[in-house]
This record gives structure tokens, C-alpha cells and sequence, in this order.
């Protein structure tokens, strides 16, 4: 653990906090919810933004999208992938977490007809972006899409499996155009692996429809001085430098440059 | 009569004609260009910060991947992506001034002339200080060329002093044969102090799952694994030279700086450690006060001074 004594230093923002873990569980296969109390972040946080957490010694700090908050505690989805994340499974109720953050911006609150997709882990910002327009009274729908059936408190409204352990087996590019047109969709958001991101963006280019897209990238430092999430961006008929933890994580669709 | 406080302590550190409040600076590279750690610290509480590397026209950088993690630290390979001297000067430095941070502008070419034109632009916008870095492993021109090669780095260093008369630091790295040379190179040309060191080259291999082939990023190397090559470069060059040095190399914690003033450095870079605590350098500051309140040091050079009374078991383990 951090050393607390150095609490009494902490008087900006972004933090650091030094916050307390209230659950930590498997909430499907490798797939962990960590549930932290910090009014600040609660606060603050906006589906798409990330907090970074400090994982044992490691140099680098962990980014993790917010995936919804209460009065004075948010919640993160995190999928068990190395180190960092595997260290964080051994976190207990009560446990103390040095933690910074919201980072980046978040996606736009706009009253559209959208559709929210979220694929993997890649669910976490959707889950909370779904919270916020439900309380707005804003329109959505939400599609889910997952290797096999995920286990979480949250429906939505399409639940696509590839082994089809949920109502719709398959993949997210065999309904996309089906629950486009089935729902009148005036704008996307989604959060996934790239190439789902690439499709989507693509696929709604075609038809016309504004995306945003949510984007992962390997960075040191999350406040956008170490330039090692650089990507470039269509602004009009040029290319710009962004990076994706300052600039983004999410960005407009179609000024993305799919690699 | 005027009362000596006993709880104050003079922690300030002079650098040429550059005057710092406390002997902490944040890295280059590591820290941004202006006030963009300011809402994880305060700004004013370190004795500066250095600015991402400039050149002479923006430079788009290398391609990803650009960091990759390893034990004790990250080698990455941003091949110098910033947005050139004309556009630092007209958005970042009126930043720094309305923010009154005490701040050193690093500086990298691919050539003598654009170092020394850069050197100029400095000059002729009243900057007080500035590092040049001849140590970047990760670009194909420039940096690290001029900076292996004691002649070659002797006339740019004496060609930019001509241009620039603020503090004028020069950034070395590990990655020479003859470290001793090369600051006696920079010394004798009329640099007003050395910092080292720059990240070490080094790199990353994945091997494939099949076993047929591998994967590899190469950049340079930060953080705490290069501490022990840092002090020793530190220590080396300290042996030839009586300029000021600002030592670097994964410094995370107090005691880690009191071995490198111990080594030779008059000040010290946070680099890496800022990555893993953004208010590392913060940290520190207020760190070092206390450890010379506790300890009786009045001032920052009672303090060095002491350190540098060498134990006569030099080999001796803890």
C-alpha cells in the first residue's frame, strides 16, 4: 500500500486519493467489478472519462474506464489480463487504493435517438453512460456484445453472444443494420476492440450517422505529457497529433485514423 | 535584532545564473510544456520544471508503439514529437509567465545550426535557462550523434554559448564510451552545468507464441532500474569537473536523492517517477525541508557537504 502519511499533501483536484475499496468481485468469467469510495471522482466522472490506479510496484499507474458512479463511490470493470490487474483481484473490502483521476473527456450528452454499444470490457463506459441518459430521460437503446453470456445486474436491450448463450447468438455485424433500422438510430456511441470500432464508424459513415468511438491506448502518464498514446486525427482535410488520454479517449468517429 | 528562525531551512540551489527555490526540477519529457500537472501539485512548491524537448520546426515523432513497460521501469520512443520553438514561443511561454513557474527550455536539433537557432530564438525571447539535449536515443539525426563525440559536442556547445547567455545546462546520457571526456568537453566550452542522465538505449523483445519470431520495441530506458548506471555516470564525471550537476535516473524517494547529491549532483530531475506519482516531485520538496529541519542542515549545501564526506569502505554493503 501507498503511504498514507503523505495525505495530508493531497489538496488538488485530479487527486491523488488514497480511497477505499468497498467490493472487489468476479462479476463474470474474468471479468471484475471494484467498487471505490471517493466522492471526488463520484462527482466528477462522465461515462468515457478513466481513473488511474496505482497496482503494486509496478511503474505505471492502470487505466480503467468509470463504470458508474453513486454519491460518494464509483464503480470500474476491469478483465484479468496481467500484473497490474491480477494484483488488483487480491483487493479486499476496506483495502486502500491510490488512485488518480477523472481523466480525459467523456462522450457527448445530446437528445438523439442513440445507440450504445459496448463490446467485452469495452462495456464499462456504456454501462455508465446508460445511467446518465436514464436519468436525463434521454433516448437509447444499448447493445451488449460478449464472447459468451455476461453476468451483470444491468439489461440490455440487444445481448448478442458469439456461442449464444444469450437471446442473440452471433455477431454485433449480423443485427448492427437490423437494430439501426429497428431503432431509428440517430447516433452511436461504442466502446470495444478496434476493429469492432473501425466496422461501426464505418458501417454508420455509410448511412450517415455521427459516431463516437472510445478509444484504448499504452500511455505513461494519463495527463497527455508523455505524447505515447499520440495518434493522428482528421480535422477536415488535414492530420493533427491527439492523444488518446488527454484529447480523448473518446473521439468523434469519423476523424479517427484506423490503423 | 533580527531572530534566526530555527524552523526554516534554506533549501535553494543556484544553477548557473538560474536560481531555484529547492534542488528538485521536473524531467524533460515528463512533465509537459506549461501548468499541466497543476491540478495533482503545486507548481511553485519545486525549484522548476524543464519543458518537452523543442526543435526548430514540430516534429510528428516516431510511429507506435512508443512505450512499453518493463521491470523497474519504461523504455519508450516518442523520437522527440513536440510542437517546435515559433509555436512554444507564442503559446506556451506566455503560460509559463502568467503562472510565474521557474522553468528551463530543452532544446534538440539535428544539426549545430538548428541547436544554435533555437539557442538564439531563447536569447531573443529573455528565457532564463536553457538544457540542451545531446542525448536522445531515439531519433536518426541529432541528439546523440553530437552528443558521443568529445570535439564534434565541444564546438556546438561553445557555438550555442556565443548565442545564449542565460543558464546554459547540457543533458548527457550513458550511452558513451568515455564519460569523463564528454563533460570535460561541455565544461571547457562554457556550459554552466551538466545533467545526466538521459534514458538508456535499450529494448524489448516478445517472443511469439509459436516460437517462430519475435516482436520488439527499442527507445531508452527510465525509471528505477537505470539508478545504479545514473550514479555511477554521476560520480565519474564529478570526478573531472567542477560544474554544477543535475542528476537523474529513476530517483523515487528521498533517499534516492540524498545518494545522488551524495555522488555529485548539486540538483536532481524527477522524470519516471512522476508516471507513477504525479506529485512525486511535490512529494520530495516537502520531504527534503523536513529532512534538514530534523537533521540540523540550515542550508541545502551544509547538507551536501556532508553527504559527500566519503565513507572510506567504499565497497561495503548496507
Amino acid at each position: 500500500m501507498q503511504n498514507l502519511k503523505d495525505q495530508n499533501l493531497i489538496r488538488v483536484s485530479k487527486g491523488p486519493f488514497f480511497a477505499k475499496v468497498l467490493e472487489n468481485r468476479e462479476i463474470s468469467d474474468n471479468i471484475y467489478k471494484l467498487r471505490i469510495e471517493s466522492e471526488e471522482i463520484a462527482q466528477n466522472s462522465l461515462p468515457g472519462q478513466f481513473v488511474s490506479i496505482k497496482c503494486a510496484d509496478l511503474t505505471l499507474r492502470r487505466p480503467f474506464s468509470v463504470a458508474g458512479v453513486r454519491e460518494n463511490s464509483f464503480d470500474l470493470l476491469y478483465k484479468v489480463k496481467g500484473t497490474g490487474t491480477e494484483w488488483l483481484t487480491n483487493l479486499k473490502t476496506g483495502d486502500i487504493t491510490d488512485i488518480i483521476g477523472p481523466m480525459g473527456n467523456g462522450f457527448s450528452i445530446e437528445n438523439k435517438k442513440s445507440l450504445l454499444i459496448g463490446c467485452g470490457v469495452g462495456i464499462a463506459p456504456i454501462d455508465f453512460f446508460m445511467d446518465v441518459l436514464s436519468a436525463k430521460s434521454l433516448p437509447y437503446k444499448s447493445i451488449g456484445c460478449f464472447r459468451s453470456k455476461y453476468k451483470n445486474a444491468k439489461e440490455y436491450d440487444y445481448h448478442i453472444t458469439e456461442d449464444g448463450t444469450s437471446a442473440l447468438k452471433g455477431k454485433l455485424s449480423d443485427y448492427l443494420e437490423q437494430i439501426i433500422t429497428e431503432t431509428a438510430t440517430e447516433k452511436i456511441f461504442i466502446c470495444g476492440p478496434n476493429p469492432a470500432m473501425q466496422y461501426v464508424t464505418e458501417y454508420a459513415l455509410s448511412l450517415n450517422i455521427e459516431t463516437e468511438v472510445a478509444l484504448e491506448g499504452d500511455f505513461a502518464c494519463g495527463t497527455g505529457v508523455c505524447m505515447g498514446c499520440a495518434i493522428k486525427i482528421k480535422k477536415g482535410n488535414a492530420l493533427e497529433s491527439a492523444k488518446i488520454c488527454k484529447d480523448g479517449p473518446v473521439f468523434k468517429g469519423e476523424e479517427v485514423v484506423w490503423r | 535584532m533580527a531572530v534566526e528562525n530555527p524552523n526554516t531551512v534554506d533549501t535553494s540551489q543556484k544553477i548557473g545564473s538560474l536560481l531555484l527555490k529547492n534542488p528538485i526540477i521536473t524531467a524533460s519529457g515528463t512533465f509537459g510544456y506549461t501548468n499541466e500537472y497543476e491540478e495533482f501539485m503545486e507548481l511553485k512548491s519545486i525549484g522548476g520544471i524543464v519543458t518537452k524537448g523543442i526543435t526548430l520546426n514540430p516534429r510528428q515523432g516516431n510511429p507506435q508503439p512508443r512505450i512499453k513497460e518493463v521491470h523497474g521501469g519504461l523504455i519508450n520512443s516518442i523520437g522527440l514529437e513536440n510542437i517546435g520553438i515559433q509555436a512554444f514561443i507564442e503559446k506556451k511561454l506566455p503560460v509559463l509567465k502568467e503562472n510565474n513557474i521557474n522553468f528551463i527550455v530543452n532544446i534538440a536539433g539535428e544539426s549545430p545550426e538548428e541547436y544554435k537557432k533555437i539557442a538564439s530564438i531563447c536569447q531573443e525571447n529573455e528565457i532564463n535557462a536553457i538544457e540542451m539535449n545531446l542525448s536522445c536515443p531515439n531519433v536518426d539525426k541529432g541528439c546523440l550523434e553530437f552528443g558521443k563525440d568529445e570535439e564534434s559536442l565541444y564546438k556546438l556547445v561553445l557555438e550555442v554559448r556565443k548565442v545564449f547567455r542565460g543558464a546554459l545546462i547540457v543533458k548527457l546520457g550513458s550511452n558513451v564510451s568515455y564519460p569523463e571526456k564528454i563533460a570535460i568537453a561541455v565544461q571547457n566550452a562554457g556550459a554552466d552545468a551538466i545533467s545526466a542522465i538521459n534514458t538508456v538505449k535499450a529494448m524489448h523483445v516478445n517472443i511469439n507464441k509459436n516460437y517462430k519470431g519475435f516482436k520488439f520495441i527499442k527507445g531508452g530506458l527510465s525509471g528505477q532500474s537505470i539508478k545504479p548506471l545514473a550514479l555511477n555516470f554521476i560520480y565519474e564525471i564529478k570526478k573531472h569537473t567542477n560544474i554544477p550537476i543535475i542528476g537523474m535516473g529513476g530517483i523515487s524517494n528521498l533517499n534516492d536523492m540524498l545518494e545522488f547529491f551524495a555522488v555529485g549532483s548539486d540538483a536532481i530531475q524527477i522524470g519516471t517517477g512522476t508516471f507513477t506519482h504525479p506529485n512525486l516531485s511535490e512529494k520530495l520538496a516537502f520531504k527534503l525541508e523536513n529532512f534538514m529541519k530534523v537533521n540540523g542542515y540550515n542550508n541545502l549545501q551544509a547538507l551536501i557537504h556532508s553527504l559527500r564526506t566519503e565513507d572510506m569502505n567504499k565497497n561495503g554493503n548496507d
